[in-house]
């Protein structure tokens, strides 16, 4: 077998080595077994080249540029000024954002209420689990047709439910575009935490499981009450898995479309009040053809998004990636 | 190889030959027609349900043929598809490439302005023999082309259809006078008042009118334009004039928020007909601008729900129509080389009762052509078959903004005037800004 001069695999001493070999005997520890890695990796790396990060520069790009007769023209940034001086992506980016905080607020806590109850639960776990992480598992699309016929406010199930125990003034629920607690975007809130609570729930009780039993056995030695261990251990050991859960449902709730969609239609009705930023771009691009101004929108978006994480990052995490280092 | 293997080898050749030659020389004397035809079953196919059979395309070539023998017609059928491979670039392809004469054509009044199709109007005037089947639809459907600016570059071939429904048998309950063929803006308020209430024979809560709150442009455009009012205007250079912010529009907007309240409360949450609707248990007495693919089919399947499920000719305007317009546009290109044998087929794929029963068996299309009653007696034998049969005729033009974002910004400023968030002057102010804001955009 031959030999090249400097191969890592020389024996030191044999005349061949040189100021290079410890190096290059080093980069070769480090790589040898990595590159098998690699090539696993790059397939799905080309496909998310291919699919995500062209189609996004092309968005970057579509948003500086004009599509006329002529060809694309350069438009420097004047659909970011249109889209930030028009009042129906303020509406939706408001909607979007308040949509997402009624979500956030009523899902967590009621996740950590479901998911220490079934932390107690000796028997039928598991089942209940399933139950609950059931809707889930269902199309958004589905989802929301059933929610129609839950909220539709003249022979939806809801309201004659409530009719039946002798109401006569309902709500209007997805007729109604007001911003009260029986309108539209109380009845899409609702959609959303009934198709959301099972993954809130499996992700808190996760995280309720890998709280060590000691601290709750010192705390009970101490005197505690269930109660107390709850707040006091219970409640700030599961902070990363709340950070986790903000940052995810975030994201999930910027990006909301599906289920809106459905019960809205493209304007997000009744007079845009379930119009999430998505569903702007969408109408935008693609019911209006004025590709520009979507894709300023998507730009605009993926920088909230950005910014959302980075604020996450350094407001919540940098603690415990400090603690793990 | 044997002699009589030899003669029979011969033999054969001969007969293939002469076959393939015939077959040539018959091909030859017919003068060949393209059309594009979009979203026809290319087989026959069975609904599993219903059992119903849907005729392939092939039908309608073959009795086009029969009754053309001297045109070859040639249909190339394609699906609708969505974005890429939509119908909208294969048409734009086909007519750069002069791949047919004839097309039904979405999108015809832009290909129109381009040059791109025949102005038919001439055509017209050069056929002696030509009949007008489409009654005041060939005066509707003119627009603005290079070579004559009230052109007509398309004939309705099949359409959908919106028509007043009403429910006779609430009609009967309140003891209140039927609706008339076709009734006025005041005729059906007045009557929508009075059928709104306790119904006196079942006791069930009724109501005299209804909307469809996701679609409550097209019956809002509907009463504007019974009032005069014009939505604006497409000029030479393909700009768009749009005024919704005038009187007429704000009295129509007044007039429609007034009658809602005689509509069940979630109507404007609506995107169909009401539930209830073709069975004992509707409490819905008048539907304007309601569609027709709801009801056809039932009407027909059962008969006696034609004595109550009545339909009257949409709201029409001083010009003598009215109603959204939902037709398919038969037109034909400016490069196509056999124009006569086309104007032919394209007379009787927009007209004939056989073309126009292949588009209601095949795709539950409404005639556009007077021959609807020959095509389809099973409809024409309805109380109100004329109605169902010759409102198509009288429909508006279709809107060349049906869908972009002015359709987008009046749905959602009559859906705030509906729920009361906005008076109807603000929805017509916001309508006008935003309609105006896109028009700015155009080029």
């Amino acid at each position: 077998m031959t030999r090249e001069p400097g191969s890592a695999s020389f024996p030191a001493g044999s005349g061949y080595s040189t100021s290079e070999g410890p190096m290059r005997r080093a980069f070769s520890s480090l790589t040898r077994g990595v590159w098998v890695w690699y090539t696993f990796l790059l397939p799905p790396l080309l496909l998310i080249l291919v699919f995500v990060g062209y189609p996004t520069l092309l968005a970057f790009r579509q948003s500086f540029y004009t599509r006329t007769p002529e060809g694309q023209v350069f438009a420097g940034t004047y659909h970011f000024e249109r889209l930030l001086t028009n009042s129906i992506f303020w509406g939706a980016l408001g909607n979007t954002i308040l949509l997402g905080l009624a979500f956030l607020a009523i899902v967590i806590p009621l996740a950590t209420i479901f998911a220490s109850m079934l932390n107690r639960v000796r028997h039928g776990a598991t089942p209940l689990k399933v139950i609950y992480f059931l809707p889930q598992l269902t199309s958004s699309v589905a989802i929301a047709i059933m929610f129609h016929y839950v909220f539709q406010p003249d022979w939806g199930l809801l309201n004659g439910g409530l009719r039946s125990i002798g109401l006569s003034e309902v709500p209007l629920w997805l007729a109604d575009p007001r911003f009260n607690l029986t309108g539209s975007r109380a009845a899409v809130t609702v959609l959303a935490v009934w198709a959301g609570l099972g993954y809130f729930i499996i992700v808190t009780l996760a995280g309720l499981q890998s709280i060590p039993a000691d601290l709750y056995d010192a705390a009970a030695i101490d005197g505690a009450t269930p109660l107390q261990a709850w707040f006091t251990i219970t409640l700030p050991s599961l902070r990363p898995t709340f950070i986790f859960l903000i940052m995810t449902g975030t994201i999930d709730a910027l990006s909301r479309f599906g289920d809106l969609w459905t019960l809205g239609g493209p304007g997000g009705a009744p007079a845009r009040s379930l119009q999430s930023i998505v569903m702007y771009m969408f109408q935008t691009g693609f019911e209006s053809n004025d590709f520009s101004l979507s894709a300023a929108t998507a730009v605009v978006f993926f920088l909230i998004v950005l910014g959302v994480t980075i604020i996450a990052f350094w407001g919540f995490l940098r603690k415990e990636f400090k603690a793990m280092k | 190889m044997k002699p009589l293997s030899r003669r029979l080898l011969f033999l054969s050749t001969a007969i293939v030959t002469s076959l393939f030659a015939g077959v040539a020389l018959q091909a030859q004397d017919k003068v060949p027609v393209s059309v594009l035809m979009i979203g026809y079953p290319d087989q026959d196919s069975t609904d599993a349900v219903t059992g119903v059979v849907s005729p392939g395309i092939g039908h309608l070539e073959e009795a086009f043929e029969a009754a053309n023998p001297g045109i070859d017609l040639q249909i190339i059928n394609i699906p609708w598809g969505e974005g890429a491979t939509g119908y909208a670039p294969k048409t734009e392809a086909m007519i750069q490439g002069n791949e047919a004469c004839l097309y039904e054509m979405p999108g015809a009044a832009a290909f129109a302005r381009r040059g791109a199709l025949v102005d038919l109007s001439k055509l017209i005037e050069a056929d002696s023999s030509f009949v007008n089947l489409w009654g005041p639809a060939l005066t509707t459907l003119r627009i603005w082309g290079p070579d004559n600016p009230q052109g007509l570059y398309f004939i309705p071939n099949n359409t959908g259809e919106r028509v007043i429904h009403w429910d006779a048998t609430l009609f009967d309950h309140y003891g209140v006078e039927p609706l008339s063929k076709n009734p006025t803006l005041d005729e059906i308020a007045e009557k929508a008042k009075l059928l709104t209430g306790t119904d006196p024979v079942t006791g069930e809560q009724t109501y005299g009118y209804y909307y469809q709150g996701k679609y409550a442009v097209w019956q809002f455009l509907s009463i504007a334009h019974a009032m005069g009012a014009n939505w604006g205007s497409v000029g030479a250079d393909g700009k768009m004039t749009i005024e919704w912010n005038t009187p007429t529009y704000l009295k129509a907007l007044e007039w429609f928020v007034d009658m809602a309240k005689y509509a069940p409360e979630g109507a404007l949450a609506s995107d169909g007909m009401p539930q209830g609707f073709l069975s004992d248990d509707n409490v819905v007495a008048i539907i304007p601008e309601g569609e027709q693919g709801y009801f056809i089919q039932p009407l027909i399947a059962n008969p006696d729900l034609q004595a109550r499920y009545r339909s009257s000719f949409n709201l029409r305007g001083p010009d003598g129509v009215g109603g959204v317009s939902t037709i398919s546009p038969l037109a034909m290109a400016a490069s196509c080389e056999n124009k006569d044998a086309a104007w032919t087929a394209l007379k009787w794929l927009a007209g004939s009762a056989d073309a126009e029963r292949y588009y209601f068996e095949s795709n539950g299309r409404i005639p556009t052509s007077s021959a609807g009653a020959e095509a389809l007696p099973q409809i024409a034998s309805f109380p109100d078959g004329d109605v169902v049969l010759t409102q198509p005729q009288f429909a508006e033009a279709p809107y060349p903004w049906a869908a972009a974002q002015p359709r987008w910004a009046m749905q959602t400023a009559l859906e705030g005037a509906l729920a009361g968030t906005l008076t109807p002057a603000q929805a017509l102010e916001q309508a006008q800004a935003e309609t105006d804001a896109w028009l700015a955009e155009q080029q």
